[in-house]
């Protein structure tokens, strides 16, 4: 399955390749500029004891595989079409206790999505405008999404203000609920739609020389069936499975605040801060420090360290906890009161004049120009453990 | 000093602290292209880098806040 997963990525690779190495050729459309190619390949694995599958007890067991391809191809001196698609393999051992009858030791699943920005750059105003449709899908999940953003530059002094609205339409597919539930009159939900209104303001400035900083505030509203039909909950009354039972409306508003500080001539503090709200309840603070460390003008190595903290939804309990009776219920414990600590190393490599040139067509060169690894140590305090191994890889096509 | 809005909620106090401070951070000064050779560098974009794009989807998942970081904040029904 990896063998498979690895070739279809770099299929996709050669072939976005081949094909935009064919632009001038076979299109009317001028390209002027270097076409930045990324691709990225990640391994996820977790493994816990409170899957909200089984009640909020029993195996988070978790692989995740993920391929990203994502292609930046100037149409025009101010158009940019920016191509990103994804396919992610996973196996979960808690989807897997959805049905208990049909037992195997995970149940494994492909997920693809593809995303569409059109970028438009007016020198005049300095303004950019973006257009952005998207689109993903699980196995019983479909997922759309439709954005519009704009951006303003002021060179002097330096500031940049962004304003990004998205739109996704969300549906279940299927509405697959806990096998003993199946045909009950507990197997019920008032919808099978997810509606997310998206709206990201970013405002950035600089304030020195080796000073800048960033504050965004991303105010959310989903409304439609914001639980999950196969999460069970079991009650302290012993009264059998009932489906997790969230509100048909949630808000969310995190503020973030980012500095990033260029100390001396080969250290730099990546510094992050998030305040988090919403209406079901929860605060969160999330703290972010990254430290790349310069080791000459190519390789950069650089730690980090996050921190979360939470308090819990006002709809959660744990395993046998909940009383009969009560509107919502969910054992789901990423809605705990919890606490969270990931730390890990990267590794970057930018050749200044790029390396491992290779041609796919006559006219276009394709050259490598970075590689970053990333492996990064997750550990939440309810015992869920979690690690992540990432390769970005970046070429250009001149 | 009982009027004060925010008395009660040392959370929004502080958080409206840092804003302030950061407001007043703002009266920056001008940077001339020549002068950005350390704003220029990759590590002083003011973003997340691609290759921690799993780490925030899992934490997006993970975690019951989402947001403000880059990357998607909605759609994906996250049950996994």
């Amino acid at each position: 399955m990896w063998l498979q997963l690895i070739f279809l990525s770099l299929m996709s690779l050669v072939s976005i390749t081949y094909l935009v190495g064919q632009t001038p050729d076979s299109s009317r459309v001028k390209i002027t500029h270097e076409i930045d190619v990324n691709f990225l390949f990640s391994y996820y694995q977790q493994d816990g004891n409170h899957s909200a599958v089984t009640g909020g007890m029993g195996s988070e067991k978790l692989e995740d595989l993920a391929s990203i391809l994502v292609v930046n191809v100037p149409l025009d001196s101010s158009r940019t079409l920016t191509v990103s698609g994804g396919l992610t393999y996973y196996s979960s051992a808690s989807n897997d206790n959805i049905d208990f009858r049909v037992s195997s030791a995970s149940k494994k699943e492909f997920r693809g999505d593809l995303d569409l920005t059109l970028s438009k750059y007016n020198a005049a105003t300095g303004t950019t405008r973006k257009y952005q449709f998207g689109a993903s899908l699980d196995v019983d999940y479909l997922s759309t999404s439709l954005g519009y953003g704009w951006t303003k530059l002021w060179p002097s002094p330096n500031r940049q203000l962004s304003f990004n609205g998205k739109f996704y339409f969300d549906s279940w597919v299927w509405l697959i609920y806990p096998e003993e539930l199946r045909g009950t009159e507990r197997a019920q939900v008032p919808t099978n739609k997810r509606l997310t209104y998206n709206l990201s303001i970013d405002y950035s400035w600089t304030i020195n020389k080796r000073l800048q900083a960033a504050i965004i505030a991303e105010p959310t509203y989903q409304h439609g069936l914001l639980s999950t039909p196969f999460h069970r909950v079991f009650l302290a009354d012993s009264l059998g499975t009932f489906l997790e039972t969230l509100p048909q409306d949630r808000f969310k508003l995190p503020l973030a605040l980012r500095l990033h500080y260029f100390a001396g001539d080969f250290i730099v503090m990546r510094f992050y801060y998030r305040f988090f709200v919403d209406s079901w309840g929860i605060k969160a603070h999330t703290v972010n420090l990254e430290v790349p460390f310069k080791f000459g003008p190519t390789f950069t190595v650089f730690p980090f360290y996050r921190y979360h903290t939470q308090s819990a939804a006002n709809y959660f309990a744990p395993f046998q906890t909940h009383r009969f009776g009560e509107r919502y219920y969910t054992s789901d414990f990423d809605l705990s009161d919890l606490h969270s600590h990931r730390y890990g190393l990267g590794v970057r490599f930018t050749p200044l004049k790029g390396i491992a040139r290779f041609k796919w067509s006559k006219r276009k060169l394709t050259e490598f120009k970075g590689f970053e690894l990333r492996y990064a140590n997750y550990q939440r305090e309810d015992g869920l453990d979690a690690w992540n191994i990432s390769v970005n890889t970046s070429f250009v096509i001149r | 000093m009982r009027g004060l809005p925010f008395r009660s909620n040392p959370v929004m106090l502080r958080i409206l602290t840092i804003l302030l401070a950061i407001t007043a951070l703002g009266a920056c000064q001008t940077v001339e292209p020549y002068q950005r050779v350390y704003l220029n560098d990759e590590d002083m974009l003011l973003q997340q880098r691609p290759s921690a794009f799993n780490e925030i989807n899992a934490a997006n998942y993970r975690e019951g806040a989402a947001g403000a970081i880059g990357g998607k904040s909605g759609g994906g029904c996250g049950c996994n």
